[in-house]
Protein backbone atom coordinates (compact mmCIF):
# COMPACT_ATOMS: atom_id res chain seq x y z
CA UNK A 1 0.00 0.00 0.00
CA UNK A 2 1.34 3.35 -0.99
CA UNK A 3 0.66 6.14 1.37
CA UNK A 4 -0.17 9.58 0.13
CA UNK A 5 2.57 12.06 0.92
CA UNK A 6 1.99 13.93 4.09
CA UNK A 7 0.68 17.41 3.64
CA UNK A 8 3.43 19.83 4.53
CA UNK A 9 2.91 21.52 7.81
CA UNK A 10 2.14 25.19 7.38
CA UNK A 11 3.48 27.48 9.98
CA UNK A 12 0.94 29.69 11.67
CA UNK A 13 2.81 32.29 13.64
CA UNK A 14 1.34 34.14 16.56
CA UNK A 15 2.04 37.75 17.44
CA UNK A 16 3.59 38.32 20.84
CA UNK A 17 2.58 40.77 23.52
CA UNK A 18 4.54 44.01 23.63
CA UNK A 19 6.04 43.42 20.21
CA UNK A 20 5.22 45.32 17.01
CA UNK A 21 1.98 44.25 15.35
CA UNK A 22 2.55 42.63 11.94
CA UNK A 23 2.12 45.36 9.33
CA UNK A 24 -0.45 44.86 6.58
CA UNK A 25 -2.11 46.50 3.63
CA UNK A 26 -5.54 45.04 3.03
CA UNK A 27 -8.66 45.45 0.95
CA UNK A 28 -11.55 46.42 3.19
CA UNK A 29 -15.11 47.60 2.90
CA UNK A 30 -13.69 51.11 3.30
CA UNK A 31 -11.04 50.73 0.61
CA UNK A 32 -7.41 49.76 0.99
CA UNK A 33 -6.22 50.26 4.56
CA UNK A 34 -2.77 49.88 6.10
CA UNK A 35 -1.98 49.20 9.72
CA UNK A 36 -0.01 52.44 9.70
CA UNK A 37 -3.22 54.35 8.93
CA UNK A 38 -4.17 53.76 12.57
CA UNK A 39 -1.00 55.32 13.99
CA UNK A 40 -1.93 57.50 16.95
CA UNK A 41 -5.11 55.54 17.65
CA UNK A 42 -5.72 52.33 19.51
CA UNK A 43 -6.96 49.57 17.24
CA UNK A 44 -9.06 46.49 17.90
CA UNK A 45 -8.39 44.08 15.05
CA UNK A 46 -10.80 41.18 15.29
CA UNK A 47 -11.61 38.19 13.13
CA UNK A 48 -14.78 36.22 12.69
CA UNK A 49 -15.26 32.80 11.03
CA UNK A 50 -17.55 33.77 8.16
CA UNK A 51 -20.12 36.25 6.92
CA UNK A 52 -23.83 35.37 7.08
CA UNK A 53 -23.39 33.16 10.14
CA UNK A 54 -25.47 33.57 13.30
CA UNK A 55 -22.93 34.05 16.10
CA UNK A 56 -20.86 36.41 13.95
CA UNK A 57 -23.93 38.47 13.21
CA UNK A 58 -24.66 38.92 16.91
CA UNK A 59 -21.04 39.90 17.44
CA UNK A 60 -21.09 42.50 14.67
CA UNK A 61 -24.20 44.04 16.18
CA UNK A 62 -22.50 44.03 19.59
CA UNK A 63 -19.28 45.57 18.25
CA UNK A 64 -21.39 48.25 16.60
CA UNK A 65 -23.08 48.96 19.93
CA UNK A 66 -19.77 49.57 21.70
CA UNK A 67 -18.18 51.47 18.78
CA UNK A 68 -19.18 54.93 20.12
CA UNK A 69 -17.69 54.14 23.54
CA UNK A 70 -14.53 52.90 21.90
CA UNK A 71 -14.28 56.03 19.76
CA UNK A 72 -14.42 58.12 22.93
CA UNK A 73 -11.40 56.15 24.12
CA UNK A 74 -9.54 56.77 20.83
CA UNK A 75 -10.07 53.16 19.74
CA UNK A 76 -10.93 52.10 16.19
CA UNK A 77 -12.43 48.77 15.13
CA UNK A 78 -11.32 46.66 12.18
CA UNK A 79 -12.99 43.34 11.35
CA UNK A 80 -11.61 40.47 9.25
CA UNK A 81 -12.65 37.19 7.71
CA UNK A 82 -11.67 35.04 4.75
CA UNK A 83 -14.55 36.32 2.65
CA UNK A 84 -14.68 38.66 -0.33
CA UNK A 85 -15.40 42.34 0.00
CA UNK A 86 -18.63 41.70 -1.91
CA UNK A 87 -19.69 39.17 0.72
CA UNK A 88 -18.84 41.66 3.48
CA UNK A 89 -20.82 44.40 1.76
CA UNK A 90 -23.82 42.12 1.20
CA UNK A 91 -23.75 40.92 4.81
CA UNK A 92 -23.48 44.44 6.20
CA UNK A 93 -26.39 45.46 3.99
CA UNK A 94 -28.38 42.46 5.18
CA UNK A 95 -27.69 43.37 8.82
CA UNK A 96 -28.91 46.89 8.11
CA UNK A 97 -32.08 45.63 6.43
CA UNK A 98 -32.95 42.86 8.88
CA UNK A 99 -31.66 44.25 12.17
CA UNK A 100 -31.59 47.99 11.50
CA UNK A 101 -27.91 48.17 12.44
CA UNK A 102 -25.36 50.08 10.37
CA UNK A 103 -21.87 48.58 10.63
CA UNK A 104 -19.59 51.62 11.07
CA UNK A 105 -16.18 49.99 10.92
CA UNK A 106 -14.22 48.51 7.98
CA UNK A 107 -13.93 44.77 7.40
CA UNK A 108 -10.86 43.21 5.81
CA UNK A 109 -11.52 40.84 2.90
CA UNK A 110 -8.62 38.50 3.60
CA UNK A 111 -9.09 36.11 0.70
CA UNK A 112 -5.40 35.25 0.49
CA UNK A 113 -5.24 34.84 4.29
CA UNK A 114 -2.22 37.10 4.45
CA UNK A 115 -3.39 39.03 7.51
CA UNK A 116 -4.99 35.99 9.15
CA UNK A 117 -1.74 34.05 8.84
CA UNK A 118 0.42 36.92 10.08
CA UNK A 119 -1.77 37.24 13.18
CA UNK A 120 -2.28 33.54 13.80
CA UNK A 121 -6.04 33.80 13.38
CA UNK A 122 -6.44 30.37 11.81
CA UNK A 123 -6.49 27.49 14.25
CA UNK A 124 -6.13 24.39 12.03
CA UNK A 125 -7.33 22.14 14.83
CA UNK A 126 -10.61 24.01 14.78
CA UNK A 127 -10.96 24.99 11.12
CA UNK A 128 -8.55 25.16 8.22
CA UNK A 129 -10.76 27.50 6.23
CA UNK A 130 -12.12 29.93 8.78
CA UNK A 131 -10.59 32.39 11.20
CA UNK A 132 -11.31 31.90 14.87
CA UNK A 133 -12.76 34.67 17.01
CA UNK A 134 -9.55 36.57 17.68
CA UNK A 135 -9.15 40.02 19.17
CA UNK A 136 -5.92 42.00 19.03
CA UNK A 137 -5.67 45.24 20.93
CA UNK A 138 -2.95 47.35 19.32
CA UNK A 139 -1.77 50.59 20.85
CA UNK A 140 -1.11 53.96 19.14
CA UNK A 141 2.48 52.91 18.45
CA UNK A 142 1.38 49.68 16.74
CA UNK A 143 2.42 47.46 19.64
CA UNK A 144 0.31 44.38 20.39
CA UNK A 145 -0.93 44.94 23.93
CA UNK A 146 -3.53 42.20 24.39
CA UNK A 147 -4.90 39.16 22.58
CA UNK A 148 -8.08 37.18 23.11
CA UNK A 149 -8.94 33.96 21.32
CA UNK A 150 -12.45 32.50 21.39
CA UNK A 151 -13.58 29.30 19.66
CA UNK A 152 -16.04 29.25 16.78
CA UNK A 153 -18.90 28.29 19.07
CA UNK A 154 -18.62 31.13 21.56
CA UNK A 155 -19.48 34.76 20.94
CA UNK A 156 -17.25 37.37 22.53
CA UNK A 157 -18.05 39.49 25.57
CA UNK A 158 -18.02 43.17 24.61
CA UNK A 159 -17.92 44.34 28.21
CA UNK A 160 -14.69 42.43 28.70
CA UNK A 161 -13.21 44.05 25.62
CA UNK A 162 -14.17 47.49 26.91
CA UNK A 163 -12.79 46.61 30.34
CA UNK A 164 -9.52 45.44 28.82
CA UNK A 165 -9.14 48.68 26.87
CA UNK A 166 -9.83 50.68 30.02
CA UNK A 167 -7.32 48.60 31.98
CA UNK A 168 -4.57 49.05 29.38
CA UNK A 169 -5.13 52.78 29.08
CA UNK A 170 -5.26 53.18 32.84
CA UNK A 171 -2.06 51.17 33.26
CA UNK A 172 -0.32 53.42 30.74
CA UNK A 173 -1.65 56.68 32.10
CA UNK A 174 -0.96 55.97 35.79
CA UNK A 175 1.79 53.34 35.68
CA UNK A 176 -0.31 50.93 37.70
CA UNK A 177 -1.71 47.44 37.29
CA UNK A 178 -5.31 46.36 37.66
CA UNK A 179 -6.47 43.52 39.90
CA UNK A 180 -8.80 40.67 39.07
CA UNK A 181 -12.27 41.78 38.01
CA UNK A 182 -11.17 45.42 37.99
CA UNK A 183 -13.48 47.97 36.46
CA UNK A 184 -13.02 51.72 35.96
CA UNK A 185 -13.43 53.55 39.27
CA UNK A 186 -12.18 50.67 41.37
CA UNK A 187 -8.84 50.66 43.14
CA UNK A 188 -5.71 49.82 41.18
CA UNK A 189 -2.53 48.05 42.18
CA UNK A 190 0.78 49.78 42.63
CA UNK A 191 3.66 47.83 41.08
CA UNK A 192 5.74 45.94 43.60
CA UNK A 193 8.85 47.80 44.79
CA UNK A 194 12.15 46.67 43.33
CA UNK A 195 14.47 48.34 45.82
CA UNK A 196 14.52 48.90 49.57
CA UNK A 197 14.22 52.66 48.92
CA UNK A 198 11.06 52.12 46.93
CA UNK A 199 9.73 49.89 49.68
CA UNK A 200 10.35 52.55 52.34
CA UNK A 201 8.76 55.23 50.15
CA UNK A 202 5.72 53.05 49.74
CA UNK A 203 5.33 52.56 53.47
CA UNK A 204 5.60 56.31 54.03
CA UNK A 205 3.21 57.16 51.18
CA UNK A 206 0.27 55.75 53.08
CA UNK A 207 -1.12 53.46 50.41
CA UNK A 208 -3.61 50.77 51.37
CA UNK A 209 -1.33 47.76 51.73
CA UNK A 210 -2.12 44.20 52.74
CA UNK A 211 1.62 43.75 52.79
CA UNK A 212 4.60 45.45 51.20
CA UNK A 213 4.03 43.81 47.82
CA UNK A 214 0.26 44.24 47.60
CA UNK A 215 -0.79 47.87 47.72
CA UNK A 216 -3.83 49.58 46.26
CA UNK A 217 -4.71 53.16 45.55
CA UNK A 218 -7.67 55.03 44.12
CA UNK A 219 -7.48 56.98 40.88
CA UNK A 220 -9.98 58.95 38.88
CA UNK A 221 -11.31 56.30 36.51
CA UNK A 222 -12.91 58.83 34.20
CA UNK A 223 -9.66 60.67 33.83
CA UNK A 224 -7.89 57.40 33.15
CA UNK A 225 -10.31 56.48 30.42
CA UNK A 226 -10.04 59.93 28.87
CA UNK A 227 -6.28 59.90 28.83
CA UNK A 228 -4.58 59.31 25.49
CA UNK A 229 -1.85 57.05 26.78
CA UNK A 230 1.29 56.27 24.91
CA UNK A 231 2.76 52.85 25.47
CA UNK A 232 6.15 52.62 27.04
CA UNK A 233 7.60 49.13 27.21
CA UNK A 234 9.31 50.01 30.48
CA UNK A 235 5.96 50.70 32.08
CA UNK A 236 4.48 47.50 30.76
CA UNK A 237 7.40 45.44 32.00
CA UNK A 238 7.52 47.00 35.44
CA UNK A 239 3.94 46.14 36.33
CA UNK A 240 3.30 42.50 37.09
CA UNK B 1 -10.42 53.26 -7.73
CA UNK B 2 -12.33 53.17 -4.41
CA UNK B 3 -12.52 56.96 -4.14
CA UNK B 4 -14.29 57.24 -7.49
CA UNK B 5 -17.64 55.67 -8.36
CA UNK B 6 -18.20 53.76 -11.60
CA UNK B 7 -19.87 56.83 -13.09
CA UNK B 8 -16.80 58.95 -12.40
CA UNK B 9 -18.23 60.82 -9.43
CA UNK B 10 -16.45 60.88 -6.10
CA UNK B 11 -17.65 58.66 -3.27
CA UNK B 12 -19.22 60.64 -0.42
CA UNK B 13 -16.22 60.26 1.89
CA UNK B 14 -13.75 61.08 -0.90
CA UNK B 15 -15.73 64.21 -1.75
CA UNK B 16 -15.76 65.32 1.90
CA UNK B 17 -12.04 64.76 2.15
CA UNK B 18 -11.36 66.56 -1.10
CA UNK B 19 -13.58 69.51 -0.15
CA UNK B 20 -11.72 69.83 3.12
CA UNK B 21 -8.62 70.52 1.02
CA UNK B 22 -10.30 73.38 -0.81
CA UNK B 23 -9.49 76.25 1.48
CA UNK B 24 -7.00 79.06 1.47
CA UNK B 25 -3.63 78.01 2.73
CA UNK B 26 -0.77 75.89 1.64
CA UNK B 27 -1.44 72.27 2.57
CA UNK B 28 -3.48 70.06 4.87
CA UNK B 29 -2.16 67.28 7.06
CA UNK B 30 -4.21 64.10 7.48
CA UNK B 31 -5.08 65.23 11.03
CA UNK B 32 -6.45 68.53 9.72
CA UNK B 33 -8.38 66.76 6.99
CA UNK B 34 -9.85 64.30 9.49
CA UNK B 35 -11.08 67.16 11.66
CA UNK B 36 -12.44 69.26 8.81
CA UNK B 37 -14.05 66.36 6.96
CA UNK B 38 -15.33 64.79 10.21
CA UNK B 39 -13.91 61.36 9.39
CA UNK B 40 -11.68 59.11 11.51
CA UNK B 41 -7.97 59.73 11.06
CA UNK B 42 -7.35 56.30 9.54
CA UNK B 43 -10.01 57.02 6.95
CA UNK B 44 -8.53 60.41 6.12
CA UNK B 45 -5.12 58.81 5.60
CA UNK B 46 -6.54 56.03 3.41
CA UNK B 47 -8.69 58.43 1.37
CA UNK B 48 -5.83 60.87 0.84
CA UNK B 49 -3.67 58.02 -0.40
CA UNK B 50 -6.35 57.02 -2.90
CA UNK B 51 -6.95 60.61 -3.97
CA UNK B 52 -3.20 60.98 -4.42
CA UNK B 53 -3.16 57.91 -6.67
CA UNK B 54 -6.02 59.40 -8.66
CA UNK B 55 -4.11 62.67 -9.07
CA UNK B 56 -6.61 64.79 -7.15
CA UNK B 57 -4.21 65.66 -4.35
CA UNK B 58 -0.44 65.57 -4.12
CA UNK B 59 1.79 64.79 -1.20
CA UNK B 60 3.94 67.74 -0.24
CA UNK B 61 6.23 66.71 2.60
CA UNK B 62 3.96 65.31 5.30
CA UNK B 63 0.89 67.18 4.06
CA UNK B 64 -1.29 67.19 0.97
CA UNK B 65 -2.32 69.91 -1.46
CA UNK B 66 -5.20 70.03 -3.92
CA UNK B 67 -4.13 69.58 -7.54
CA UNK B 68 -5.74 71.25 -10.54
CA UNK B 69 -7.34 67.88 -11.35
CA UNK B 70 -8.76 67.75 -7.83
CA UNK B 71 -10.11 71.26 -8.10
CA UNK B 72 -11.64 70.39 -11.44
CA UNK B 73 -13.27 67.34 -9.88
CA UNK B 74 -14.92 69.62 -7.36
CA UNK B 75 -15.81 71.98 -10.16
CA UNK B 76 -14.03 74.68 -8.24
CA UNK B 77 -11.01 76.88 -8.89
CA UNK B 78 -7.68 75.99 -7.39
CA UNK B 79 -7.35 78.06 -4.19
CA UNK B 80 -5.08 81.06 -4.41
CA UNK B 81 -1.57 80.63 -3.16
CA UNK B 82 -1.15 77.15 -4.52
Amino acid sequence: MISAPLEPTRAFGLPRLNEPAPPFEAVTTHGVIKLSDFAGSWLILFSHPADFTPVCTTEFVAFTEIAPKLREKNVELLGLSIDSVYSHLAWARNIREKLDVEIPFPIIADLDRAVATAYGMIMPGESKTETSRCVFIIDPKAIVRAMIYYPLTTGRNMQEILRLVDALQTADAYQVATPANWEPGKKVIIPAPKTSDELEQRVEAGFECADWYLCHKTIDGAAAAAAAPIHTPATAMAVK
Amino acid sequence: MPCVNADGTLTPVAERVLRSMHAPGATRTPDEVAREAAVPLYRARASLRELDSAGFVALDGSAYRLTPAGAAKLDAPVPAGR
